[in-house]
């Protein structure tokens, strides 16, 4: 083996514009299927929150001041969708809430006063599809001047988030394609290249694995070097985001991104690399190299 | 041994290499093939190392018959055989050690292993201080002598040499006679095709003499008798 692994490195020495061309088109496409990864991953966790949030919120008029005068409503809640909670959130922390919201404005807070703010009512369920009952219960609740309703923003997110990882799909298979045929090419006009080298391998007697090993390292390290090179790329960009998102993405629990994380994003990524890469020179050594 | 019953080998083209022909060479001998071009002397090392077949006629390379064998066991058998090629095929972006080297790397060697051997049968053949050397800095008859290097690397059973004299002048030429002769007496089967007659007659070794793929003498002796 450690013959073989200098054999590569000589074949991508000596042509480093093929080494580089293929290492680039790995990059690409390790970078554009990782940074899906990323989205798809970070997506879901968003979508966990806010489904995790309040869902619906009533909001009574002023006439509601503590918990007991909704007893029943809560009540009629928890019979129809037992796995739901609920909070009551009084006209005093109401109040609470949007000072400590506002502490960086005192403008603001001068204008408002607990008289001001409705106290309300915040359910959770665990799934988007009990929402219509308990908001239909809810906006029939004597009291209620209103009812804000996340399902339409919810599914909304999900339909997005849907087409944004079937589009990454469809660039990913694209991409992996083109990496394939990339791969595939460069190394069949090496075997073409070293035509001489594999006949003189053959007469004193090398097996068919001696003969191919380096060629399908050669496309394991392409993807290999792909996978590093853009890992390292969107690791770097985390890095340099993360100061400027917390303030808004803080409490998603996404940034910051766990280092350990990170790492096992780069085993992954190095396994689908150096898969895509042994496929592409398999195919190359298939086709150019049967006998 | 090596043994050649009823070969008869026909070129796409229609050219009638070999036809009809039985030979049997024993281990430990040293075997000349003369005869003119298109005799089929080259035709015959071809087909010993398994790089033609035969359209007929069966060749047994110890257990080997390589009408039957693939794969795996052409490897095995490749192993066993040296070879000196009549166009050499020395690697241009090798050096002459690496070249040598090869022949010990497909064996499995370890690095070590193969750079004592390397440099053991660079010595053998003369040219200890040139193994950095590439292809294009030597002259006809270091050529020769590295691709013998080469075909001895791993110690092969029998060495197949075409023409190594073919390019040298004559002093180069019985250098590398000498050294074939040499290995022989070490106990490797040499099959030598050549059609100079000096070496074949100062060595007085078995002489196979072709003529249009067909054997017209076998016997021990001179070029021509």
């Amino acid at each position: 083996m450690p013959h073989q692994l200098t054999v590569t490195w000589q074949h991508m020495r000596r042509s480093p514009y093929q080494a580089a061309a293929a290492v680039m088109i790995m990059t690409l496409t390790m970078f554009v299927g990782i940074s899906f990864l990323l989205l798809s991953l970070g997506s879901q966790r968003l979508l966990s929150y806010l489904e995790q949030k309040p869902q619906v919120i009533a909001f009574f008029n002023d006439t509601v001041t503590s918990a007991d005068q909704i007893k029943e409503v809560v009540e009629k809640i928890i019979t129809t969708n037992p796995s739901v909670t609920t909070k009551f959130i009084s006209k005093e922390e109401a109040l609470k809430i949007y000072q400590e919201r506002n502490k960086a404005d005192p403008l603001l807070l001068e204008l408002v006063t607990a008289n001001t703010l409705p106290a309300s009512l915040e359910v959770s369920a665990k799934s988007v599809a009990d929402l219509p009952a308990i908001y239909e219960i809810l906006k029939n609740t004597a009291n209620v001047e209103d009812v804000s309703y996340q399902k339409d923003v919810v599914n909304t997110l999900i339909s997005v988030l849907d087409k944004i990882r079937k589009g990454g799909l469809a660039l990913i298979i694209f991409l992996v394609t083109t990496a394939l045929f990339t791969i595939l090419t460069i190394i069949g006009m090496k075997i073409s290249l070293r035509k001489d080298e594999i006949e003189v391998e053959k007469l004193v007697g090398a097996s068919s694995g001696f003969v191919r090993g380096p060629f399908l390292l050669e496309g394991f390290f392409y993807g290999f070097f792909g996978a590093v090179v853009s890992w390292t790329i969107i690791y770097g960009i985390i890095l340099v985001v993360t100061p400027h998102l917390l303030p808004f993405l803080g409490g998603l629990a996404i940034l910051p991104v766990s280092p350990v994380f990170m790492l096992e994003v780069l085993g992954a990524s190095v396994l689908a690399g150096g898969i895509v890469g042994v496929i592409g020179s398999f195919l190359a050594v298939w086709r150019y190299l049967k006998n | 041994m090596i043994k050649f019953e009823n070969v008869s080998k026909k070129f796409p083209d229609g050219t009638v290499a070999l036809e009809d022909l039985t030979l049997e060479i024993n281990d430990g001998e040293f075997v000349f093939l003369v005869g003119p071009s298109g005799a089929g002397k080259t035709t015959i090392l071809k087909l010993i190392l398994r790089e033609i077949l035969p359209n007929s006629g069966t060749i047994l390379v110890d257990e080997h018959d390589l009408k039957k064998i693939s794969g795996g066991k052409v490897v095995q058998l490749r192993r066993k055989i040296g070879c000196v090629f009549q166009d050499l095929k020395l690697l241009p972006d090798r050096s002459i050690l690496e070249n040598v080297a090869l022949s010990l790397w497909v064996l499995g060697k370890n690095a070590r292993e193969v750079e004592a051997e390397s440099k053991e049968k660079l010595e053998l053949v003369g040219l200890a201080g040139k193994g950095d050397f590439f292809p294009a800095q030597l002259s006809g008859g270091e050529l020769q002598r590295a691709a013998i290097a080469r075909a001895l690397a791993g110690n092969p059973k029998y060495l197949l040499a075409d023409e190594p004299t073919g390019n040298v002048d004559d002093e180069n030429g019985w250098k590398i006679v000498k050294i074939l002769e040499k290995i022989n007496e070490d106990g490797t089967t040499v099959v030598m095709a050549t059609h100079n007659p000096e070496f074949v007659d100062k060595l007085h070794k078995r002489v196979v003499r072709l003529k249009d793929g067909k054997i017209i003498s076998d016997r021990r002796g001179k070029y021509r008798e």
